[in-house]
């Protein structure tokens, strides 16, 4: 056990390092001068040059590179040319506000989208299939622009049923004013006992979690689906079925448990995707998260910035794969060994 | 004990086994003899009530003493199953959870069957001590054991609820040729001891000649021929059957049965 643990630490490292030379090689690729986009484009050459020398951007590539891994090792991330403020004090403002988000589509998918699997793989061939697939494939093919604008139409435009946008009323400030503890007005408000506030915040939650839980729970009930059936097709089903064990006994405590593993794995990759979807969904719904801080790097050339986004999707994925291999070695002992 | 009548198991309108007679007394065993795809395997899920999770129909009669088996509920099968009529699997390791203990699945089944809380640890050692397992073998999983032990476990779970017909489907096919000569062992014990009624069904003749009382032999889902072991083995009706005998190995120009 111990020995798997390292081997999948060591792996974790060479790919947090891989990821990092490779979004900093991009970045002094692509087009435009950090410079100008620092100092404004009507600067002087002079304040070009002393911006150039303050970020080093005259140094060889690999000194700057080498420079750089550095830094986030102390944790100095570098500073946003459009914030004016260190990158890694950005990035732990904004963050917080993300991960509500893609936690709470995560965690509706999983609720939906596994029961949905273990639905259509019960009812193979059957009408429930059918339709389980057809909603599980309708939830994938939905481009996430498109769901979010439709959601806003029908549930705000037409329905009036939910907000069009934002984290909760403001309306609500004059009357129950929120005490600021994470920065997350919904967590906040949970924290501080804050009960409008937490309503409201719910309630304008809803649609930016469906439109970013979409995909996630068409994911999660097509590969629950497969891997039920594949299991149920074993013998040890037929065992415990002879054995006299209920069908619901057969598919939640026998057939579920040897599923797991590629579960797990989809769970892990539809929440870095949801994370690159907040992108998206925090923009069209007014969220100011990690998505909106790194529209605004990636507009304004701000490479510290983008390359600061980068670095914190990517140890997010790595920490999460990390989280799923442990997690399977614990529900699948064929794993471990 | 088990008494079928008639049995047909479908696929649509495609016949796959038509047993017309086939008695399972306590303490003797049957054998169902035939290559793959003669329709025992299928004879077997009818008795168990798993025909429907293969998608094939069946009709005609089953009793078990004297209780007619075919149409009954699903709910009502549950209490059969397992309790009354168990089965052993053809792929000892592959018939048990991957991802459970041993332990875990038979102590599952005996608090399933109604067996207190406080008995299930006794019950499954003596269960173990009838197959020759050490209790250690409960803490495993199952790709820690091998197909003899895994086999013998599902004996004794089979013995540990005392069911009355037990269904042996290739038991020993998987295995190499001593182990399968423990299996048998452990098989005809448990005949003797709990006065089991035992279905023995393989492709393999001189399997059945070493355990079974009387035998029936199938062929493309129909019964060829049926009678007392030594009466099959060694004067053949039909001609399929020899052809059976014919495939089991010689030694020193005696047959191996």
């Amino acid at each position: 056990m111990v020995k798997f643990l390292v081997g999948r630490l060591a792996q974790a490292v060479a790919v947090v390092f891989g990821v990092m030379v490779l979004t900093f090689l991009i970045a002094r690729l692509v087009p435009g001068d950090p410079a100008i986009a620092y100092a404004g484009p009507k600067a002087t050459p002079a304040e070009l040059a002393a911006a150039r020398r303050q970020f080093g951007l005259d140094d060889p590539p690999p000194q700057q590179l080498l420079r750089y891994l550095g830094g986030v090792l102390r944790g100095d991330w570098g500073t946003s040319l459009h914030t004016k403020a260190p990158v890694l004090d950005d990035l732990v403002r904004v963050v917080p506000t993300t991960l509500v988000l893609v936690t709470a589509a995560i965690v509706v998918a999983v609720l939906v989208g596994v029961p949905l699997g273990i639905f259509a793989a019960r009812s193979q061939g059957r009408l429930g299939d059918v339709v389980a697939k057809v909603v599980a494939i309708l939830s994938v093919s939905f481009p996430v622009f498109w769901l979010a604008l439709l959601l806003q139409l029908l549930f705000f435009s037409r329905l009036g049923w939910f907000p069009v946008a934002g984290q909760y009323d403001p309306a609500l400030d004059a009357t129950s004013p929120l005490f600021t503890v994470v920065k997350v007005p919904l967590v906040d408000a949970l924290l501080t006992g804050n009960w409008p506030v937490l309503l409201s915040g719910l309630h304008h939650l809803a649609l930016p979690v469906a439109t970013l839980a979409a995909y996630p729970v068409g994911a999660c009930a097509m590969v629950t689906r497969a891997a039920m059936l594949d299991n149920l097709a074993e013998e040890h089903v037929r065992m415990v079925r002879a054995l006299g064990f209920s069908e619901r006994s057969v598919l939640t405590r026998f057939a579920l448990r040897p599923s797991l593993s590629p579960i797990l794995s989809i769970v892990a990759l539809v929440f870095a995707y949801s994370l690159t979807n907040s992108f998206i969904v925090e923009s069209v719904f007014n969220w100011p998260g990690l998505g909106s801080y790194a529209i605004d790097s990636i507009q304004s050339l701000d490479v510290p910035a983008i390359l600061g986004v980068t670095l914190f999707v990517a140890l997010i994925y790595v920490a999460l794969n990390l989280l799923v291999d442990l997690c399977q070695a614990y529900v699948d002992p064929r794993v471990r060994s | 004990m088990i008494r079928i009548r008639d049995l047909r198991v479908e696929y649509g309108d495609r016949t796959v086994a038509h047993v017309p007679e086939l008695d399972l007394e306590p303490g003797s065993v049957t054998g169902v003899a035939g290559e793959s795809g003669s329709g025992k395997s299928q004879t077997a899920l009818a008795v168990m009530g798993l025909s429907r999770y293969a998608g094939a129909t069946v009709s005609g009669s089953i009793t078990l003493d004297g209780e007619e088996l075919l149409g009954k509920s699903e709910r009502q099968w549950r209490q059969i199953r397992g309790r009354r009529v168990a089965m052993i699997m053809q792929s000892p390791r592959a018939a048990l959870n991957p991802t459970m203990r041993l332990g875990t699945v038979f102590a599952r089944t005996l608090r399933l069957h109604g067996v207190p809380r406080r008995e299930v640890a006794a019950r499954m050692s003596a269960a173990l001590e009838e197959v020759v397992l050490s209790p250690a073998i409960l803490g495993r999983y199952p790709h820690q054991v091998s197909g003899g032990q895994a086999q013998r476990f599902a004996i004794a779970i089979v013995s540990a609820l005392r069911a009355k017909v037990v269904i042996a489907d290739e038991p020993t096919s998987a295995l190499d040729v001593t182990v399968q000569a423990e299996v048998i062992e452990v098989l005809r014990r448990l005949r003797d001891v709990h006065g089991t009624a035992l279905m023995f069904i393989s492709h393999d003749l001189a399997v059945i000649g070493e355990l079974a009382d009387a035998v029936i032999v199938m062929r493309r889902g129909q019964v060829v021929e049926s009678g007392p072991t030594a009466q099959v083995l060694h004067d053949p009706q039909a001609a399929y059957t020899a052809e059976l005998l014919a495939a089991v190995p010689v030694i020193g120009g005696r047959r191996t049965t």
